[in-house]
């Protein structure tokens, strides 16, 4: 069994020196993706905690840097602004499974220092709030009828975490994954504005981003989580993948 | 109702001290920088993008600032075009046919107040277009996936190629090495290096600031050091100041119509003000029959194309923050400032930004009643500084861009980027290459690729899905229309003048 939970991970290049006496000035979060994904979530879990501890004199900007779940971020921390000392890029298992498959150019995991695990999520099927399809059955059922009607959008390409959870949910209903039809976009948000606008049919994403999307009132419902047990808060009623006989 | 309810917050944001300031100074260097030939609404933006920036501005109160100047760019433009006869900026090209002759009738306060206000008409015109359309067009928006970005980039650059008048051929060339300098950096589906050439500064691909400053700015300067501009040729303002009712009377039908014209043209991506000005005048023109006399200082022939180029620049607000293309070469500058401050244009920018969307609309509304009160008692200040000679503006601008420039990324690699293509700029424009569809390419090239790839991959490679929905369809029509039928109007009115001839 593959892990399920996304490491939401901090990084800093490598030259810098994290080791400062008093609040910090002019932090900065490089979150890999557009805004509105996990990226962006753990960037803003580091702002505001480090704001609440006073480690940081004003609040720790936030930057976006789409491209390749990190890589442009990676290439641009290491290439261009080595001596930023107080810039940290969030990082997930995602980004990490494309850096071990050589997807980040040059660079490998020595050049940064790896700083924190600031949370770990979980992963997620959501659909569109006026989709037909109700759990993960209806989705199967649907992916077995005709593969090309069933578009699976993820925050990162073939290969990547997101991908993986897809995946992963073909092989277990006994499906071939490599006749999902499968669309690559820049983070999370701008996969749950094409689920919305109807250009796919489902974003096997994180269970946080759907929960922050949610509560920002976007028009999407999760199928199932992909944790041992219920998660909790707004998620506490989206059964497990495995409670619906899906070992994933 | 909801829309009212935003406007106001709008006005909110707007009508904060800091942003007031900031709207009166944009409006007042953006009247400077119009009025100086030369440099338009895309130097005045691309100049103040990087500064705003370094400044740490918030990201409202830079569009603000920005928005300002591109509105005054517009109004500056005219007051070249009537005392000089050398057009401020391609948007006033027009101006001058008929703003010159009225001066030299010493009838120039009259034609500088006029225009002011037909300029006033239709910057407020589009600007009551933006409110009413852009909330419309943004809930429509999500209709919009991979295979109708794609269509819609397209069209995009059908309307630059086809309605760039008498180089159409350029026009093309320049979108297409704006789309190849977009190629450049790490691919972020396949993790390649494209065309780095080996080099580390390039590997996450050319910054955008970088291409603005060195195509615009930088090949500005040079040309501006080439050319000499006098201003011996410059006419006093004498006699009265301000337009009488009769002459409002006679103008009134013109603007109005030429405001909704140009607030059209403007919100079509890739056309903008030198299109509207053009055709608004042309149109004006042929409604006045024998009974004008465009040409010799027919006063319409003032009103018409100010009044358009104002409502087109205020239109090209709606394709940039509705959909995330931008409309102009400015507002495509101006999507590069947001993605400085991590913003995406875009529909999802309307729910999740409104403080920014509504404050910028409603600064528009301010900024333009600033611009016209700037504009019609203390134009004699303004007449002064077209006595300086260009050139000592050259040490100035070129400080503001590399200190932009380098405050992106601080390192010198960008700095030599910068001039190498502030050379290659200065040495298409000697060869009459649009600049404007350059950044264009350069701007939507990502975009355009990647919606492409997205596209392809939902049907995993199939190319019907491309024009398989009406608003894809629609759009391949429309830039088909585009690019065939403006090279007919043109052979057309060819055979005319040469039937005429004969």
């Amino acid at each position: 069994m593959i892990r399920k939970a996304a490491l939401m991970t901090l990084v800093l290049a490598f030259a810098a020196a994290a080791a400062a006496a008093g609040p910090l000035d002019k932090t900065e979060c490089i979150a890999p993706a557009k805004p509105g994904g996990g990226f962006d979530l753990t960037c803003k879990l580091a702002q505001s905690s480090l704001l609440e501890g006073k480690f940081v004199a004003d609040p720790m900007r936030i930057t976006y840097m789409p491209g390749g779940i990190g890589a442009v971020a990676y290439n641009a921390i290491i290439a261009q602004r080595p001596a930023d000392a107080n810039t940290i890029v969030a990082f997930s298992g995602g980004s990490l499974l494309n850096l071990a498959q050589g997807k980040f150019g040059r660079y490998n995991e020595n050049d940064v220092h790896w700083l924190a695990a600031v949370g770990s999520d979980f992963g997620a099927i959501i659909v569109a709030e006026k989709s037909p399809l109700k759990s993960m059955k209806d989705l199967v059922a649907a992916v077995k009828a005709d593969p090309t009607k069933v578009v699976f959008g993820a925050g990162g390409t073939v290969g990547s975490q997101d991908w993986m959870k897809a995946a992963l949910t073909a092989r277990s209903a006994g499906l071939d994954p490599k006749s999902m039809r499968f669309v690559a976009f820049e983070g999370g948000g701008e996969a749950i504005t094409a689920l919305q606008g109807g250009h796919v049919q489902v974003y096997s994403g994180d269970a946080s981003e759907a929960e922050e999307q949610m509560k920002a009132g976007a028009k999407i419902r999760v199928l199932a989580v992909m944790s041992d047990k219920r998660l909790e808060g707004r998620l506490a009623d989206v059964p497990t993948a495995k409670e619906q006989g899906f070992d994933i | 109702m909801e829309t009212l309810h935003f406007l106001l917050g709008g006005f909110a944001v707007a009508l904060s001290p800091a942003n007031l300031m900031v709207a009166a100074t944009g409006a007042f260097i953006g009247t400077i920088v119009g009025m100086l030939p030369g440099l338009g609404p895309i130097n005045g933006v691309a100049i103040l993008m990087p500064l705003a920036f370094a400044l740490k501005l918030p990201p409202e109160t830079a569009l603000i600032l920005l928005a300002a100047v591109y509105m005054g760019c517009e109004y500056g433009g005219r007051i070249s075009s009537i005392l000089l006869n050398v057009p401020g900026d391609a948007g006033a090209i027009m101006t001058a046919l008929d703003g010159h002759p009225m001066a030299k009738k010493g009838l120039a306060g009259v034609a500088l107040s006029i225009s002011a206000w037909s300029s006033f008409v239709g910057s407020l015109i589009a600007t009551i277009g933006i409110v009413l359309f852009a909330p419309l067009l943004a809930r429509w928006a999500l209709a919009f996936g991979p295979a109708e970005y794609f269509a819609l980039m397209c069209f995009a650059f059908a309307c630059i190629t086809g309605l760039m008048g008498d180089a159409p051929v350029k026009a093309a060339l320049a979108a297409m090495i704006g789309l190849s300098l977009s190629t450049v950096g790490l691919d972020s589906n396949s993790g390649v290096y494209r065309f780095t050439g080996g080099n580390v500064h390039l590997s996450d691909g050319i910054q955008f600031i970088v291409v603005v400053i060195g195509v615009f700015s930088v090949s500005e300067i040079l040309l501006m050091l080439e050319q000499h501009h006098s201003s011996s040729g410059l006419i006093q303002v004498s006699g009265r100041k301000l337009f009488n009712l009769k002459e409002l009377a006679l103008t009134w039908p013109g603007t109005l119509r030429s405001a909704v014209v140009g607030f059209v043209v403007g919100v079509l991506p890739g056309a903008g003000a030198t299109i509207a000005s053009a055709m608004t005048y042309s149109m004006e023109k042929r409604m006045a029959g024998p009974d004008g006399h465009f040409g010799d200082g027919d006063i319409r022939g003032v009103t018409a194309p100010e009044a358009a180029n104002n409502a087109s620049a205020a239109g090209s607000f709606v394709p940039m923050l509705t959909l995330g293309v931008p409309g102009s070469g400015t507002t495509a500058v101006m999507v590069g400032a947001l993605s400085l401050y991590n913003i995406t244009p875009g529909p999802a920018l309307f729910t999740q930004n409104p403080a920014l969307v509504w404050g910028l609309i409603a600064s528009l509304f301010i900024a333009n009643v600033m611009l016209l009160v700037i504009n019609i008692p203390m134009v004699g200040v303004f007449t002064k500084v077209l006595r300086l000679p260009n050139w000592t503006l050259v040490p100035g601008i070129l400080a503001v861009s590399a200190v932009g420039v380098y405050s992106v990324h601080a390192t010198t690699f960008d700095l030599m980027l910068m001039s190498g293509l502030g050379v290659a700029g200065y040495l298409l424009r000697k060869q009459g290459m649009p600049m404007a569809p350059l950044i264009l390419g350069f701007v939507l090239g990502d975009l355009m690729e990647q919606n492409l790839r997205r596209a392809l991959s939902i049907t995993n490679g199939e190319l019907g899905i491309l024009v398989e929905s009406p608003i894809s369809i629609g759009l391949w029509i429309g830039a088909a229309a585009m690019v065939i039928v403006p090279p007919l109007m043109r052979l057309r009115a060819h055979r005319k003048v040469a039937a005429a001839a004969a």
